[in-house]
């Protein structure tokens, strides 16, 4: 009997092919959001990684700074000279340099991509440097370019003219820049850094 | 009948989309909230090493603060500037010396006439090697330990006895050990004038040890002109003097103008916004303060007498007990509430340096910079002195007016009561130059504002008493240093307390002590807070 026939309809494949496609739109968009998300994350934590590395390693050269004396800068700024006798008591001239295995020393010219910034006695002719046993303050730092040195001395201003006495001009400032590199993510930071005592 | 079930998967789509846009929008706001994390993360710590640099920049104008002539005191070898004149006392008895017995004592430590007279007295070298003139005791450079000392030169002026002959060669040497044993300061020198002219001078400058005053005051320092050779001519000396380069802290150097930069100051791709360098030595002491004066300085920061009265006990009955390392533990002590604490907290501090040669009015001492001072601590200060309070406002007033042009550097000299040659930067001359005041009350506020412990007659001849009050100095060891650095969108600030580190029981000029020049008393730290000197025992 036809009479009684339910009109059960069943989609269309208008419908269908509607609803697959907003479907497949909403998931590209969520996908998409889910992979942003992620790499947020990523980043998000890469940087701050580099940050905290950042910051220990400003902090560690800051406190050696504060305590030294005779601090130098060679020209290039790759590097820092100081002497202290914060280690073993003793005064001592030190190094902040940078290292890449890739790379070694003597730079420039700085050729790898990411180099260790570390800490050595400096060298003399009868004592070769030992960059195996050198104290790594950072890893993952950027080359210094000669327009974005990582160390800079800053100016001090001229003494009065004598026969004032006066008490000279405190030692130089360190200007400090360093881009620590990692993860996709790279980070500049900058500060002054001065002898305190 | 038909069902109306047509189109449900376009409803269940929609449904599903509404909810599936939620989640998207719910990631989205997680992405951007990331993203703004990231990004302040980055900021953050750039804003602080910005503000840390800021900090480093603050600590270095007060180190090269000494490039300020204005506050740099020379005294003269010639005697015209009394502050630079330290007279000794009880010539030695050297080979080859003479003058050196009865009222004559001082011939070679003092220029007592004018040199222009024609009478000189000198001491007289005989012609043989290590014939020398020796003289002590400096003790009344006390009247400068307000300021700091930077430089301590030997003076001595010597000529030969007639032109012709061997010159005599004399080399000028000091002793830690009460004559012991000598070192040399500078290179022998030939002497060939002879006449007393301004060229037969010598200098020689003493290598300065950790703390410069256990030399000066301790009576084993002692310097000595040595004659190296033998020969024809004798030698003559009217002169052998120290002179002490002093060094104050004023409102007119660079590091309180803030003239060493121009704000905001570029750092890489940051900018440090400000550095604010607050004096603390300009402050009251709250470990050292007498309760009178805590008092006083309560009642000009606007709290009534009666409350200020009873919380200055209760401060001085506190730190009986805990020592102040903090001025925030001013709010532990009994009966100070937040807003007494916000009206005080300006003029307050723990970190200046003390005194321990005073005895009046209760021990050791921690003076306040009168060139830095607020007015209030200055009014408190003055008040101990003297009771009349338009006076006490009015030379506040004339104080701070003096020193934005002419900061204090000392407080007596010998031609303080002249006003002829009253040099400026005199404090006990300033107050004879201020009408108001009768010779009561200037002897008054000497009494509690000298720094030195020392005591002097108006006429100038100096006569060590027992101590006194010492309620000023002219120089500071402690600052407090604020710097704050922006990136992006992050601001942080970082302070540091910065000064000279000192041995706060050790540090007696007589006994000698572990005072170093400039040291660093405060860690600048990335927390934005700083650690704290040593406990005071």
């Amino acid at each position: 009997m036809h009479g009684g026939r339910r009109h059960a309809s069943a989609f269309t494949l208008v419908e269908i092919m509607l609803a697959a496609g907003l479907l497949a739109f909403a998931t590209a968009g969520i996908i998409a959001c889910f992979v942003a998300a992620l790499k947020v994350y990523s980043s998000t934590k890469a940087r701050q990684a580099l940050a905290g590395e950042a910051s220990l390693a400003l902090t560690v050269m800051g406190d050696d700074v504060r305590f030294a004396s005779g601090v130098g800068v060679p020209a290039g700024g790759y590097a820092l000279e100081f002497t202290t006798s914060r280690y073993d008591g003793a005064d001592r001239p030190y190094r902040y340099m940078l290292y890449s295995a890739a790379n070694p020393p003597p730079n420039p010219p700085f050729t790898a991509e990411s180099y260790s910034l570390i800490m050595v006695p400096v060298p003399t002719p009868s004592v070769p440097p030992d960059y195996s046993a050198a104290r790594v303050i950072a890893r993952n730092v950027g080359p210094p370019t000669p327009a974005t040195p990582i160390f800079s001395l800053m100016s001090t201003p001229t003494p009065p003219p004598p026969p004032t006495p006066s008490r000279a001009p405190g030692p130089p400032l360190v200007g400090v820049q360093m881009t620590f590199a990692g993860d996709g993510e790279s980070y500049t930071i900058r500060t002054d850094m001065g002898p305190r005592n | 009948m038909r069902t109306s079930t047509s189109g449900a998967a376009l409803l269940i789509v929609f449904v599903l989309m509404l909810v599936l846009a939620a989640l998207g929008a719910a990631l989205l706001s997680q992405l951007v909230g990331g993203a703004k994390s990231a990004a302040s993360v980055v900021d953050w710590q750039k804003a602080l090493w910005v503000a840390e640099g800021g900090v480093n920049r603050g600590i270095k104008a007060i180190r090269d603060d000494g490039g300020a002539a204005a506050q740099t005191t020379s005294p003269a070898a010639n005697g015209y500037c009394s502050l630079a004149y330290v007279e000794g006392g009880y010539g030695g008895s050297g080979i080859g010396y003479s003058g050196a017995s009865g009222s004559n004592y001082d011939r070679a430590a003092f220029h007592g006439t004018s040199w222009s007279s024609s009478t000189v007295y000198y001491a007289t070298l005989n012609s043989v090697v290590n014939a020398n003139v020796t003289i002590w005791n400096f003790q009344q450079a006390v009247n400068l330990i307000g300021s700091r000392l930077r430089n301590i030169e030997i003076v001595c002026r010597a000529i030969k006895d007639k032109s012709g002959g061997t010159d005599p060669v004399i080399q000028l040497q000091y002793s830690l050990n009460g004559g012991g044993s000598w070192s040399n300061a500078g290179a022998a020198t030939g002497v060939s004038a002879t006449s007393w002219l301004a060229g037969s001078y010598l200098y020689a400058t003493v290598p300065l040890p950790a703390n410069p005053w256990q030399y000066v005051m301790n009576n084993n320092f002692r310097i000595r002109a040595l004659r190296t050779n033998a020969g024809d001519r004798k030698c003559y000396i009217d002169w052998l003097a120290l002179r002490l380069t002093t060094e104050v802290d004023a409102p007119t150097e660079p590091w309180s103008t803030g003239s060493y930069a121009s704000f905001p100051l570029a750092l890489g791709t940051g900018s440090i916004r400000s550095i604010l360098i607050s004096d603390e030595s300009g402050k009251i002491h709250l470990n050292y303060a007498s309760q009178t004066l805590l008092q006083r300085l309560m009642e000009y920061d606007g709290i009534a007498s009666g409350t200020a009265a009873t919380l200055a006990a209760a401060i001085v009955s506190y730190r009986g007990a805990h020592w102040f390392t903090t001025i925030q533990e001013l709010k532990l002590v009994t009966g100070m509430t937040q807003a007494y604490y916000d009206l005080i907290d300006q003029d307050v501090t723990v970190y200046p340096w003390v005194n321990t040669l005073v005895t009046m009015p209760a021990g050791s001492r921690s003076p306040v910079n009168i060139n830095t001072a607020g007015r209030n601590s200055l009014r408190a200060v003055i008040r101990t002195g003297i009771t009349d309070i338009a006076d006490v406002d009015s030379l506040a007033d004339a104080i701070i007016t003096q020193r934005a042009t002419t900061p204090f550097t000392h407080m007596f000299s010998t031609y303080h009561t002249q006003a002829a040659t009253r040099d400026n930067g005199c404090l006990a001359g300033f107050l004879e130059n201020q009408a108001y005041l009768d010779a009561t009350q200037r002897n008054q506020i000497r009494d509690a504002a000298d720094g030195s412990s020392y005591n002097t007659t108006l006429t100038g001849n100096w006569t060590a008493v027992a101590g006194t009050g010492t309620e000023f100095c002219y120089y500071s060891n402690a600052f407090m240093v604020l710097s704050q650095g922006i990136s992006g969108s992050a601001t942080r600030a970082v302070a540091a307390v910065y000064g000279e580190r000192y041995d706060y029981t050790a540090y007696s000029v007589l006994t000698g002590g572990t005072l170093r020049p400039i040291a660093f008393i405060g860690q600048a730290s990335p927390r934005g807070c700083w650690t704290l000197p040593t406990p005071i025992p």
